[in-house]
């Protein structure tokens, strides 16, 4: 017997949901999942990364499906949506975030009902809620990763994530198979040998790091020659003759395909080496991108690893077509390792 | 008297402690920002105000827990000021009742702290009003938990609606069956909207029964601001070593006093800062000194510690005795300007002369440092002169550091600067030749001694910029001529 997305979710204390696109059925995978935690007794907190531009349909002026809570749970949203929530309301403070929407409040349910969930845009301000969650005798805390692209949170907010991905997402089954195979690639990527510990600088979350950092295949970090510190063009790092010995290469911030493309494109060697992420929320590069990387030996690792859970499909599209959801189903799971959930199903 | 202009305010060190006070409350962090010059009808609360900072200051240190637990129940004070704005306009909204409320119970927290700490002190200046009554009308069920939710003891009405609406959601949480189950949501959505309706009368109903309040609430505010801002003051004062200042009628008078911006950056380098003590009378009263012999930072310390007392601050330095004056005005060619695209000399004259017809009704302390030492020097003293003995005459304060000779005669009393004075150069030139030409700067600094000394007899010349320059090692040859053509030997034979 297979697990429920609710078992898989026990033991994490932290969750995130990415969704591959828009009408990918995050949010039902988000009501099955708290329905089922509901049942439990887990003191459960709710919040988003930012919130979807299209909150309320411009044409009718009614409100998004919301996320249907249990009395208890207590939610992270900004002021301008108080008054979409239907539960019975007890506000419980100010966290000092703001939002296009006003200031996120934290806001306990009293009574059953639908909650609409704004919250904060950065990781930093993810984590402030976090911990202003756990005073409030938070167990366990959903992240919507409301943006509808794969818009994760890093490892330091939530530990765990869950990706949607669904027949909105494109017309061509195969496709939107390996585009979502190549994101549940991403999100699954091996820690790598380096040590966090052995970075120069490690005040990573206030970006006071922007050197890369690189080592040798004896693990020992190599001076970055002088000529080129500062200038960011890591293709002209890697190329420089007293680099040649280079393993190891750690990128602050984020992978972009433009940080890539001058590496791919030189002939930089890239046999057995590998280039090093914070965790996978950071790695933004294209698919085409990464098949280069790999195809010229090179690989991606981070330092921390994010946990994987499910991926969630949905055969139906809000644009009229739909795929057949066995196929859809048998497709997905042959190229992903984790378990594959129908939302229609769940 | 005005406020200092903000670069006014940094040279003369008062940003500096402005900026080592951090208040707890926004409240706090107002008053701080509020701080302005007393007066000069204003003497009693001025007197006022440096009692106040005298009693907090003697029991800071006793009372250290009690101080404590007040700033710790400060720290939950958040500003209210919007909602209570709102609460004269509108209809408030939960999360500024809860905000009120917020503010409420942490006043009631403070009240009876307060009151106990006050009894020790007696100060007169924070006074804060009973707010039981609009607590209870947030708090009905008289919990004083910080959260805010709208309770069903507001209204019978809004619990028997919250009551049906539970049922309805209990037995959803039960329902599986899908068409049921739309019909409980379509009745809990009619439900919703009546709750909806009522909290919102209650919304009305609780603000306009703040409405009387709200003038003591603003009183709370008020009182909670000064009490942090009076706690940071003692603390600033303790921190320093402040003393407590007196007002005299146009007397300054000043007792060893420091500025504690120079003696930290001095401290931190391994020196020391040497106190500086002065006593003005109306009329001039003129400060020499050689280069480098700190002239800048005695007229600092002195205008610091004037300026501190003025705007209600305990001084730095063992005594101080001070008249509220009505204007401080500082002509110096350092902070003039090449904005106003003026030539030094010009800047300066204009704003001597702007500063002259301001200075003709009340009375103040007019300080310049070097006036007219960008014009060539025999006019230059001329016009320094010229100034001294019109300023003189006249019933206010003036303190003028110049290098120029000949004008002590004509002010009221003279200071100068040791300097070098009373050094032994020879052992200095030992130590610089030992150390490396290098570190002869520093090691000038080192020895200079930059107190002050009242001048009672007629001066030579200082030399100090001779030994300077030979310290410094200028050339042999060149300094032979220097020695041939000191004009204050000549004009000590005419003399």
């Amino acid at each position: 017997m297979e697990k429920s997305l609710g078992q898989l979710v026990k033991d994490k204390r932290s969750l995130s949901l990415a969704g591959m696109c828009k009408n990918a059925g995050k949010t039902t995978v988000f009501n099955r999942i708290v329905r089922e935690i509901d049942e439990t007794d887990i003191h459960l907190g709710l919040t988003s990364i930012g919130r979807d531009g299209e909150a309320v349909d411009v044409v009718t002026g009614t409100g998004k499906p919301g996320i249907y809570v249990k009395e208890g749970t207590i939610i992270g949203t900004a002021m301008g949506l108080l008054n979409e929530c239907d539960i019975t309301q007890e506000i419980l403070g100010k966290t000092g975030i703001h939002t296009p929407m006003g200031e996120v409040i934290l806001v306990r349910a009293r009574s059953d009902g639908n909650v609409q969930l704004a919250g904060p845009s950065t990781n930093s301000q993810l984590m402030e809620i976090s911990r202003q969650f756990k005073i409030h005798g938070v167990e366990k805390i959903i992240i919507d990763g409301a943006i509808s692209r794969k818009s994760l949170c890093s490892t330091k907010v939530a530990q765990s994530v869950i990706l949607s991905t669904g027949a909105s997402c494109g017309r061509n089954i195969d496709l939107v198979v390996k585009e979502t195979q190549f994101a549940a690639k991403i999100l699954d990527l091996n820690v790598t040998k380096i040590s966090f510990d052995q970075l120069p600088n490690q005040e990573l979350d206030k970006n006071a790091s922007p050197e890369f950092s690189i080592w040798n295949q004896h693990g020992e970090l190599m001076e970055i020659p002088l000529e080129e510190k500062g200038f960011r063009r890591l293709d002209h790092i890697l190329r420089n003759k007293s680099m040649a010995n280079w393993k190891w290469c750690f990128i602050p911030g984020a992978l972009t395909d433009v940080l890539f493309k001058p590496i791919l494109m030189s002939n930089t060697n890239l046999k057995n080496k590998e280039f090093i992420a914070l965790d996978s929320s950071k790695i933004l590069l294209s698919s085409d991108c990464y098949e280069k990387l790999r195809m010229k030996g090179g690989s991606l690792g981070v330092f921390e690893k994010t946990d994987l859970l499910a991926v969630t499909i949905n055969p139906f599209s809000a644009y009229g077509f739909h795929f057949d959801k066995t196929e859809f189903f048998e497709k997905m799971s042959e190229k992903i390792k984790q378990p594959v959930f129908n939302v229609m199903e769940v | 008297m005005e406020k200092l202009t903000i670069d006014q305010r940094k040279m003369i060190g008062f940003q500096f402690l402005i900026e080592n006070m951090t208040a707890i409350t926004v409240y706090g962090a107002d008053e701080i920002k509020k701080v302005h010059p007393y007066a000069r009808n204003n003497k009693q609360k001025l007197e006022l105000e440096f009692h106040e900072i005298e009693k907090l200051v003697q029991q800071l240190e006793k009372e250290k827990k009690a101080i404590a637990k007040i700033e710790l129940v400060l720290m939950f004070v958040k500003e209210i000021r919007g909602s209570l704005k709102n609460a004269t306009r509108t209809t408030l909204n939960d999360v500024e009742l809860f905000e009120l409320k917020n503010f409420l119970i942490q006043i009631e927290k403070l009240i009876p702290l307060f009151s106990e700490l006050n009894q020790l002190m007696g100060l007169e200046t924070i006074k804060f009003e009973e707010i039981k009554q609009p607590l209870d009308i947030l708090d009905p069920d008289k919990k004083r938990i910080t959260s805010f939710y709208l309770s069903e003891k507001y209204s019978d009405k809004l619990k028997e609606i919250r009551e049906q609406k539970k049922v309805i959601e209990v037995s959803l949480r039960q329902e599986l069956a899908k068409e049921k189950k739309t019909e409980l949501l379509l009745l809990r959505r009619t439900i919703v909207s009546a709750e909806a309706d009522i909290e919102q009368e209650i919304r009305r109903k609780i603000t306009s029964d703040l409405f009387p309040f709200i003038g003591q609430i603003e009183k709370n505010v008020k009182a909670t601001g000064r009490l942090d801002f009076l706690i940071q003051k003692a603390k600033l004062a303790l921190k320093f070593k402040g003393i407590k200042p007196s007002i005299t009628d146009t007397k300054l008078m000043m007792d060893n006093v420091v500025n504690p911006q120079i003696q930290e950056y001095l401290k931190a380098k391994g020196g020391e800062f040497t106190p500086i003590s002065i006593a003005m009378e109306e009329g001039v009263t003129v400060l020499t000194g050689a280069n480098m012999g700190g002239k800048s930072v005695a007229l600092q310390t002195i205008m610091l510690n004037l300026y501190l007392a003025q705007c209600g601050f305990f001084a730095y330095g063992e005594e101080v005795f001070f008249p509220i004056v009505d204007y401080l005005v500082i002509i110096s060619e350092e902070y003039q300007s090449v904005k106003d695209g003026l030539s030094s000399f010009g800047g300066e004259i204009v704003k001597l002369k702007d500063s002259l017809t301001k200075m003709e009704s009340g009375f103040g302390l007019l300080v310049m440092d070097e006036l007219a030492r960008g014009t060539n020097p025999d006019e230059g003293a001329a016009i320094v002169r010229g100034l001294v003995r019109h300023l003189n005459q006249r019933p206010m304060l003036t303190l003028l550091a110049t290098h120029y000779d000949h004008i002590a005669e004509y002010g009221n009393a003279h200071y100068q600067v040791y300097g070098l004075k009373d050094m032994d150069i020879g052992k200095i030139q030992q130590e610089i030749d030992t150390l490396g030409e290098g570190r002869g700067l520093e090691l000038i600094g080192k020895c200079m001694n930059y107190g002050i000394y009242l001048v009672t007899e007629p001066q030579n010349c200082p030399k100090d910029a001779l030994n300077v320059c030979r310290l410094l090692g200028l050339q042999e040859n060149v300094m032979d001529l220097i020695e041939e053509s000191n004009f204050c030997k000549i004009e000590m034979h005419v003399d």
